[in-house]
C-alpha cells in the first residue's frame, strides 16, 4: 500500500505520492493519466488508493497523523468540513489554477465559506439539471421547459397524452436532495444562507415556494415515486417511461448504460416566477488537495498541475462525463458541450445542500414532508435540526 | 497450584484481556470523547456534561428511542410465538423432520444485510407490480417508501432473520421435557393446547426467558437490514438508535455527541435486560 511509502526516501531517489481519491468510476481515468505523469516525470511515482467509505477512512487516517501526499476528494460538506478545520493546505496562486475557469475557484471558496483561503483546486465540475427524453418531446411536438409555467404546462401535455411527465425518485432520501437541489436555489432570496447564518432569515419562510412547487410536481409522478430508488428512476428514462428527470449530470452515463440508444436533452430552468435568466446549479465533481503536514509537497502540487493541463482535462472530463474546469476544454459529449457555456459565462450557483449544517437530516425531511404533502412542513422540520444542530456545533 | 487450575487461569486471562482490550477500552474511549466536542478529526476541547444535557432535548433521539422500542416490543413476540409454534412443529412426528429442521435454520446462515437488499427488491419492485397486476390498490407501492408501514417491513425481515436460532433454542427445551411429564399428563386426560399450556410451556419458562432477552436485545439493536432496506426512511420512519448512532456520528460530524448518546443507550439496554431477567426468573418459580 502506498499508505506508507511517503516517508521513506528511497536510494534511487524516487519519491512516491499516494493519490486518495473517493470517486470509483474515476479509476480507471486516473489510472492512465498517472501512467503519463510517471512518464514525464520519471522522479515520481503515483499510487492510486480508492476505499470504499473513503472519508472515514481518511478522517481516520489524519487522526493517526498519516495522511496522504494528494487527496481527491467530491467538493461537498464533508469536504467543507475538513477544510473549514484547516486540514488542507492553502492553494491560493497555485500554478495548477493557470488557466482555470475563475467562475470554479469562486465555487470552491463559497463551499468552504473561506474568502482568503483556497482549500484546493477544482478539477472537475458537474451540474444539476432537467433530463428530458429527446425522443418523446419530439413525438409529442413539445417545446424545451425554461421557466416554472412551461414545466406545469409540458409537465400536464405529456399527462393528457397519457404518458409519464416525471421520474421522481423519492425512496432514495439523496436523490429527494437532488430535486430539492436543483428548484431551490432561484427561489431563495439574494443572500438568504449568509443571513440564515446570522439569523436574519428562516428555512420556514425561505423554503416555502420551493416547497410547494415540489409539492406540486408530485400531480405529474410516476406511479409510485415513494418506492422508486435512483436506479428505478434510471432505468425508467432509459426505456422511455417517463419524460423528465430531474437529476445530476452524473446520471447521464448511468442512464446510457441501460440503454446506449436513448436520446438524452439537458435544460436550465428558471424555477421562480421571474424573467431573469436561470443560474445552471453546479458543484466541484472532483477537487484535487494536499494535507497540512503531508510529505512531499513539491510533488504532489506538480502532479496537481499536471491534472490541469488541456489535455488532462480533456481525459477527465469525456472518461467521467463531467465539466472540465477549464474553459478553453469542450467536452467531447454534446449535451455536456451545450451545458458548459453557463460555466464559461460563470452563470452558476452552488448546490443548497452544501449550506446546510452537518447534523441536519436534510433528505429525511424531504422525504417527510413531500409524503405529507405539506409546504410549510419543510421549512419547520428543518429550521428545528438547523437550531438543534448550530447548538451542537457550537459547543 | 494444579496444573489443570494454571491451565484454567491462564486461558481465563487470555480472554480476559481480549475482551479488555476490544470490548473494555473501545467503551471507556467512547466515555472520554463523550466528555469532548471531538468531530472525529482535527482539534478538540473538554465540554463537560453538555454533549449529554443537549441530548435530552434532541428530538431526533427521541423518535429514534420511540422507534426502536415499538419495533423491538412487536418484533421480540412475533419471534417468538412462531419460533415456539415453529419448534413444537418440528418436534413432532412427522415426515422429513431433520431436513425441515436444516431448511427452517436457514436464515441464520444468510448475512441479514443481504436477506434485506433482496427483501428491498421483492417489497419494492416484486410486491407492486403483483399488486398492480391483480389490481389491488393497498399492494401497487412499495410500502418502504410509505413512512406509516415502512416498519412492518423491517419487522417481516427481522423476524424472518431472528426466528431461526429462537426456534432452534425452543427445539432444545423442547427435547428437556421428560417423557414420563407427557405420560403422566395423558392418563390424567390432558391433550392438545391443555397439554401445552399446563406442562410444555411451564416447563419451557428457562428457554422462554433467555429467547425473550436475547430477541430483544438484538432487536433493540437493530441495524444491518435497516441500513439494507431503508436507510433509517422515509424520512426518519425507521432510524433506530444504533442507525442514528452511526449516521450522524460518522457522517455528520457529531462523533462525540453521538458517543455521549451510545453511552446512555448501552445503560438503557443493561436496565432493561436486567428489569427482564428479575420479572422472567420469577415466573419461572411456577
Amino acid at each position: 500500500m502506498g499508505a506508507c511509502a511517503g516517508d521513506d526516501e528511497p536510494a534511487d531517489g524516487v519519491v512516491t505520492l499516494e493519490l486518495f481519491q473517493n470517486k470509483s468510476e474515476a479509476i480507471g481515468v486516473y489510472d492512465e493519466l498517472i501512467a503519463q505523469f510517471e512518464a514525464e516525470n520519471p522522479g515520481i511515482r503515483v499510487e492510486q488508493n480508492n476505499v470504499p467509505d473513503a472519508l472515514s477512512v481518511l478522517r481516520s487516517r489524519l487522526v493517526k497523523n498519516d495522511p496522504p501526499e494528494v487527496v481527491a476528494l467530491n467538493g461537498d460538506q464533508n469536504f467543507r468540513g475538513l477544510a473549514q478545520a484547516g486540514v488542507f493546505r492553502d492553494h491560493t496562486g497555485a500554478p495548477a489554477l493557470d488557466g482555470l475557469n475563475p467562475a470554479a475557484v469562486r465555487a470552491l471558496q463559497d463551499l468552504t465559506q473561506q474568502d482568503d483561503v483556497l482549500a484546493g483546486v477544482p478539477i472537475t465540475l458537474n451540474a444539476q439539471v432537467l433530463l428530458y427524453d429527446v425522443d418523446l418531446f419530439e413525438q409529442a411536438g413539445l417545446a424545451v421547459p425554461t421557466t416554472w409555467d412551461e414545466v406545469v404546462a409540458t409537465a400536464r401535455a405529456v399527462q393528457d397524452a397519457g404518458g409519464t411527465p416525471f421520474a421522481f425518485t423519492y425512496k432514495d432520501a439523496w436523490t429527494a436532495q437532488a430535486v430539492w437541489n436543483t428548484i431551490t436555489p432561484q427561489t431563495l432570496p439574494e443572500g438568504f444562507w449568509d443571513d440564515l447564518r446570522a439569523g436574519d432569515a428562516t428555512l420556514t419562510d425561505g423554503l416555502t415556494e420551493a416547497a410547494t412547487k415540489m409539492v406540486e410536481l408530485l400531480d405529474y409522478a410516476n406511479a409510485d415515486p415513494f418506492g422508486t430508488d435512483y436506479n428505478g428512476g434510471n432505468t425508467a428514462m432509459a426505456r422511455g417511461e417517463a419524460s423528465m428527470y430531474l437529476q445530476g449530470i452524473w446520471a447521464i452515463p448511468a442512464i446510457r448504460a441501460v440503454n446506449p440508444d436513448v436520446r438524452l436533452g439537458a435544460a436550465v430552468v428558471q424555477w421562480a416566477d421571474s424573467d431573469e435568466p436561470a443560474a445552471m446549479v453546479s458543484g466541484i465533481d472532483q477537487v484535487l488537495t494536499t494535507v497540512e503536514g503531508a510529505a512531499h509537497q513539491a510533488e504532489a502540487e506538480r502532479f496537481i498541475a499536471f491534472l490541469t493541463t488541456p489535455e488532462s482535462q480533456q481525459a477527465l472530463s469525456d472518461g467521467l462525463a463531467v465539466f472540465p474546469a477549464r474553459p478553453d476544454v469542450e467536452p467531447a459529449d454534446d449535451l455536456l458541450a451545450g451545458l458548459k457555456t453557463y460555466l464559461d459565462e460563470g452563470r452558476i450557483t452552488g448546490f443548497p445542500e452544501h449550506q446546510m449544517l452537518a447534523g441536519v437530516n436534510l433528505g429525511g425531511a424531504l422525504q417527510t414532508f413531500l409524503y405529507s404533502r405539506d409546504p410549510r412542513s419543510l421549512g419547520a422540520q428543518l429550521q428545528a435540526e438547523w437550531d438543534a444542530a448550530y447548538e451542537r456545533e457550537s459547543l | 497450584m494444579t496444573t489443570s487450575r494454571r491451565f484454567a487461569y491462564t486461558v481465563g486471562a487470555v480472554a480476559l484481556l481480549a475482551f479488555f482490550a476490544f470490548h473494555t477500552l473501545p467503551a471507556l474511549q467512547g466515555f472520554f470523547y463523550s466528555l469532548t466536542n471531538y468531530r472525529g478529526y482535527g482539534d478538540w476541547e473538554w465540554v463537560g456534561l453538555k454533549n449529554y444535557e443537549l441530548l435530552f432535548s434532541d428530538a431526533r433521539v427521541g423518535r429514534a428511542y420511540r422507534f426502536t422500542f415499538g419495533f423491538a416490543v412487536v418484533a421480540a413476540v412475533l419471534t417468538n410465538v412462531i419460533s415456539l409454534a415453529l419448534a413444537v412443529g418440528l418436534n413432532g412426528r412427522i415426515a422429513f423432520r431433520r431436513t425441515l429442521r436444516a431448511v427452517f435454520f436457514v436464515p441464520n446462515i444468510l448475512s441479514l444485510l443481504i436477506v434485506g437488499y433482496i427483501f428491498n427488491f421483492i417489497f419494492s419492485s416484486a410486491v407492486p407490480q403483483i399488486g398492480s397486476a391483480l389490481g389491488v390498490e393497498a399492494l401497487s407501492t412499495s410500502i418502504l417508501g410509505n413512512p406509516d408501514l415502512a416498519w412492518v417491513g423491517i419487522v417481516v425481515v427481522s423476524v424472518w432473520g431472528a426466528s431461526a436460532v429462537t426456534t432452534i433454542i425452543y427445539l432444545a427445551g423442547l427435547q428437556t421435557v421428560p417423557v414420563e411429564v407427557y405420560e403422566a399428563a395423558s392418563i390424567d386426560g390432558a391433550t392438545g393446547w391443555r397439554r401445552f399450556s399446563r406442562v410444555t410451556f411451564p416447563i419451557l419458562m428457562p428457554f422462554v426467558t433467555i429467547n425473550t432477552l436475547l430477541t430483544v436485545k438484538g432487536f433493540l439493536m437493530v441495524f444491518d437490514q435497516i441500513i439494507a432496506m431503508t436507510g433509517g426512511g422515509p424520512g426518519d420512519a425507521t432510524r433506530s438508535m444504533s442507525v442514528l448512532i452511526f449516521s450522524a456520528g460518522f457522517n455528520a460530524g457529531e462523533f462525540a455527541y453521538q458517543s455521549a448518546n451510545a453511552i446512555i443507550f448501552f445503560v438503557v439496554i443493561a436496565l432493561v435486560s436486567l428489569f427482564q431477567v428479575r420479572t422472567m426468573r420469577s415466573r419461572e418459580r411456577v
